[in-house]
């Protein structure tokens, strides 16, 4: 009788307490459909999940959301993909101007205009692909037009030693190759899906990452033989061979910058954005595999 | 007591009010009819079954050496098999693909030996859950079984009962309580899993998108789809919880 | 069953092994009951005690918690397996690690009754009482029946249908009953079997439960901690303590004339340890005439309400005020213990051979600790060696912690008889 109750009192307390929590999980992110009770600080905001899954995911170091910025410190938005390069780029902007630290906010850049238009504080907006860039502008949250700052290209991501003798797109179509693709919803798939169908090669992949770092991991850790990412994902990874796509199955994906219409501080977001087309960035953003316009 | 008792209550069920309050409730049928929602709940309703049988085929028997077993480190096995409560779920879907991937220590010979992997299949996704929620059930039923004790066995056995007559008479009944409880927890946690799924099994809609991989998939473009989704799985939830509860009323009177 | 009943079981027992001082009931007639050596070791712990129980009679084992009581019953029920020893039940061997023998719980003729019942929550009464039918092979239909017949028995009819949980703790110990012995076993176990209830229901089932065992066939092995059930239902004891049988008999010998300080103080009675020297028996400073006792050493038994306690002024040299006795008419206020002490003299001297009859004896002494019980007062007293006076509650108003005190022994209070450990199981 005394185990009984027990497990009867208990259970459903355990039970129900994770149901509770399983549900908080699926829907805490679903706040951002429109501004009925949307946050007010990134810490809170709906993507959260989405950077901080990818992070462990795809290996990046990424930094904390804007709300442990500093004050005066501009909030920057940008996708996943300049999680490497943003820091350096951060870093020298702070050297010429040591008043506005920079405090990175790194997420998928269609999340991030949701995110946005809810009213997640934020300077400057980078974006991977028109699309978002331009979802983003004509839901009127920029404050100018945008400056494209670079180009990614796609490539096809092998295992070193490239046991599958992969050399183009139309071999990932070919049985018994486990090809990885980038989901629709973020740029490497939806550009990888374009790459395919100028190609005019079908794919049928194991699985859709949610980004490029994702479909590299896959790669890395052995449980595929190929999939399309972008080249400056795969630079320096000594696991992965890249292989190079040629022009006319390209789809270069174009990083744009723009100073954001409710910036805090809208005159060193200015200087941020133009400080990204100057020479010694566009080096070191070339250095690190991005196409220089 | 009371004012943070309240606070707690509106903590928990405001973010539910919010979600409600954005249902698109006029086109929910014709979202809940597309091929990929189909698909993700689909697998929601399989996988978490699945997660749910193969932790209790493997979960019971090591409940019951943890309950009873006499071994040296014994405590060290409990810490080592709990430690997916504990794990963020992401990193254990890493851990997963470096055991049962495609290169990973046991993985690498299946797939050389018998070309068996894991990864992009839906028993990877059954695989990634139990993974996470067959703890749930071992602490359970573990529990379940010191609590029990072996009273009743013993009573039986001085009967004249056989193990056989035993185990169908006294110790499974005895257990169900708490087999019900931990295979219901396993069953919640298995059908809320993200982390480990995406990062072991992957996201493809019919194979392994299960319903809180399109959510989280749905909400960088589409927040309307995820919305619904989540509507689905807190109804889903809902019912379960309920339909547990009206089982116990009954068994209280 | 009433206290004659007791007596007479009890005598016609002795009469059947002649009161003999060798300890095993069955050894007169081997394969006829229970022989067991129990031999188990765990930790810190041993436990080595021969048992025996002769057919149709109750043992009831009796010691302080932890002495290994609750695992010799274990052993008998197959529950704990012996590590040295042997356990025979008419002739079958259950358990003999020397030849590696055991039969397991399922496949012996043994009925154990748990002190806490353990009855089977999920099933109903009669489920419960059917199990052990059931478990040998009966089928569902005359099981019931059988069943059936065990619940009117012990006057549950009506409950068949019952869940254990809704019964009271005396219905429940019916149904274990029931239970225990339906399947007919040769060996009841009964292990505190009146531990789970309070003190109104324990009188009336400890009746009923002497009735069921007077129509017993098998063997009985009940324990307890409480003298009053091994009274009313064994008609013998052993004392198990660390693990060992220290004290073997009929009840009445040893209740009458205790060898462990553990039986002393279950019967409330003055339990000391000397040598007689000359025919003077030395208790520490107590000196007791004990004319027929040879040189050796001896144990006296004086039963707290036949001393009596008179205050001494704290200036009064002993022996020169002689207040009168603070329990004067002892016989008046003792209690049903206090008369069973005072009674036992007789049979203790008879079997033991000539008891002191102690001339009266004086000392002074100390009150340490004042315990009031139903009717009486019980002093502890400082001195060595340490005894016990019962006194009539308002005449105890003077006694407190430190009160100095003069202890008067009436002559042939104390028996005193030698601790020559005849009875003994070797």
């Amino acid at each position: 009788m005394t185990v009984r109750g027990i497990l009867r009192r208990s259970a459903p307390l355990l039970a129900s307490g994770s149901a509770l929590a399983l549900v908080l999980t699926a829907c805490g992110s679903s706040g951002g459909s429109d501004g009925a009770e949307a946050s007010t600080a990134p810490s809170t905001s709906p993507a959260m999940a989405a950077p901080s899954a990818m992070a462990s995911m795809g290996g990046h170091g990424m930094s904390m959301p804007a709300a442990s910025a500093a004050p005066g410190s501009i909030i920057v938005l940008a996708p996943g993909t300049l999680a490497t390069a943003l820091p350096l780029v951060d870093k020298a902007f702070l050297k010429a101007h040591p008043e506005s630290p920079v405090s990175p906010n790194f997420g998928h850049s269609p999340a991030q205009v949701i995110q946005l238009q809810q009213g997640s504080p934020g300077d400057a907006f980078l974006a991977v692909g028109v699309e978002s860039m331009t979802q983003a502008k004509n839901a009127g949250l920029l404050a100018g037009d945008p400056t494209v700052f670079a180009h990614n290209r796609l490539e096809i991501v092998v295992p070193a030693g490239n046991s599958k003798k992969i050399t183009s797109l139309a071999d990932l179509g070919k049985p018994g190759v486990t090809t990885i693709l980038g989901d629709e919803s973020t740029p490497v798939g939806l550009y990888a899906k374009q790459a395919l169908a100028k190609a005019g090669v079908t794919v049928k992949p194991a699985s859709k990452e949610e980004g490029s770092p994702s479909v590299v991991q896959r790669v890395v850790t052995g449980n595929a033989d190929a999939g399309i990412a972008f080249a400056t994902d795969l630079k320096g990874n000594s696991k992965v061979t890249g292989i190079d796509i040629p022009d006319a199955e390209q789809m270069p994906a174009a990083y744009s910058a723009a100073v954001l219409k409710g910036a805090k501080h809208a005159d060193a977001a200015r200087e941020f954005v133009s400080f990204l087309t100057t020479p010694s960035v566009q080096n070191q953003l070339r250095q690190l595999g991005f196409l220089i316009p | 007591m009371v004012p943070p008792a309240l606070l707690a209550v509106a903590f928990l069920v405001l973010p539910l009010a919010g979600l409600l309050a954005n249902v698109p409730w006029t086109d929910i049928s014709a979202q809940l009819r597309t091929p990929d929602v189909r698909n993700a709940l689909y697998l929601s309703l399989i996988c978490p079954i699945g997660a749910t049988l193969l932790s209790i085929a493997l979960g019971v028997p090591l409940a019951w050496l943890l309950a009873r077993g006499r071994f040296p480190g014994r405590g060290l096995v409990r810490g080592l098999v709990t430690l997916p409560m504990v794990l963020p779920p992401v990193v254990g879907g890493v851990a997963l693909l470096y055991a049962f991937g495609r290169g990973g220590l046991v993985g690498r010979w299946g797939y050389r030996e018998f070309g068996i992997s894991l990864p992009y299949t839906t028993f990877g996704v059954m695989v990634a859950s139990a993974f996470v929620s067959m703890p749930f059930l071992i602490l359970t039923v573990e529990a379940g079984i010191v609590q029990t004790g072996v009273r009743f066995e013993e009573a039986a056995e001085t009967l004249g009962a056989g193990r056989l007559m035993v185990l169908r008479r006294i110790t499974l009944p005895m257990l169900s309580p708490s087999l019900m409880a931990g295979a219901t927890l396993c069953w919640a946690r298995a059908l809320g899993e993200l982390g480990a799924t995406l990062t072991f099994a992957g996201n493809l809609s019919g194979t392994t998108q299960t319903t809180p991989l399109a959510v989280f998939i749905a909400l960088q473009t589409k927040p309307q789809d995820a919305v619904v989704l989540s509507l689905v799985l807190f109804v889903v939830s809902l019912a379960v919880l309920l339909v547990l509860r009206g089982r116990r009323m009954v068994g209280h009177q | 069953m009433t206290a004659e009943r007791v007596t007479a079981e009890r005598d016609g027992h002795n009469g059947r092994d002649g009161g003999g001082s060798d300890g095993s009931a069955a050894d007169g007639e081997p394969g006829a009951g229970l022989r067991a050596r129990l031999g188990v070791s765990r930790d810190a712990f041993t436990l080595d005690a021969g048992l025996a129980v002769a057919p149709g009679t109750v043992v009831a084992v009796v010691g302080p918690n932890g002495a290994g009581k609750s695992t010799a019953l274990r052993c008998l029920a197959g529950l704990t397996r012996l590590r040295t020893g042997r356990i025979e039940l008419r002739g079958t061997v259950l358990d003999d690690p020397s030849t590696g023998a055991f039969i397991p719980p399922a496949q012996r003729s043994v009925g154990v009754m748990f002190q806490d019942y353990r009855l089977f929550p999920r099933l109903s009464v009669l489920d419960n009482v059917a199990f052990g039918l059931r478990a040998r092979g009966m089928r569902q239909r005359p099981a019931a029946d059988v069943a059936a017949g065990w619940l009117e028995r012990v006057g549950l009819g009506g409950y068949a249908d019952a869940r254990p949980e809704t019964l009271s703790g005396g219905q429940a110990q019916r149904v274990a009953l029931a239970r225990a012995l339906a399947p007919r076993p040769e060996l009841l176990l009964l292990d505190e079997p009146f531990a789970a209830l309070d003190a109104e229901s324990r009188l009336d089932l400890r009746d009923d439960l002497a009735d069921h065992l007077s129509s017993y066939p098998g063997c009985t092995v009940l324990v307890t901690h409480d003298p009053n059930d091994a009274l009313a239902l064994a008609s013998r004891i052993a004392v198990i303590d660390g693990g060992r049988v220290v004290d073997e008999g009929p009840t009445a010998d040893v209740v009458a004339s205790p060898r462990s300080r553990f039986v002393a103080r279950l019967v409330g009675t003055n339990l000391v340890t000397g040598q007689v020297v000359g025919g003077v028996a030395h208790f520490g400073d107590l000196r007791v005439p004990a004319p027929a006792c040879a040189d050796g050493p001896v144990l006296g038994t004086v039963a707290p309400a036949a001393l009596q306690l008179g205050i001494t002024g704290p200036d009064d040299p002993p022996g020169l005020s002689d207040p009168p006795g603070l329990n004067s008419g002892t016989g008046d206020v003792s209690t049903g213990l206090g008369a069973l002490a005072t009674d036992r003299g007789a049979p203790a001297a008879g079997r033991n051979g000539p008891a002191a009859g102690a001339g009266g004896v004086c000392r002074t002494d100390q009150v340490r600790r004042v315990v009031l019980h139903p009717g009486f007062v019980r002093v502890h007293l400082a001195g060595e060696p340490a005894l016990m006076a019962d006194v009539p509650i308002h005449r105890s108003l003077a006694l407190a912690p430190g009160t100095p005190v003069r202890v008067t022994m009436p002559p042939g209070a104390m028996v005193v008889y030698p601790d020559d450990a005849g009875r003994r199981p070797s």
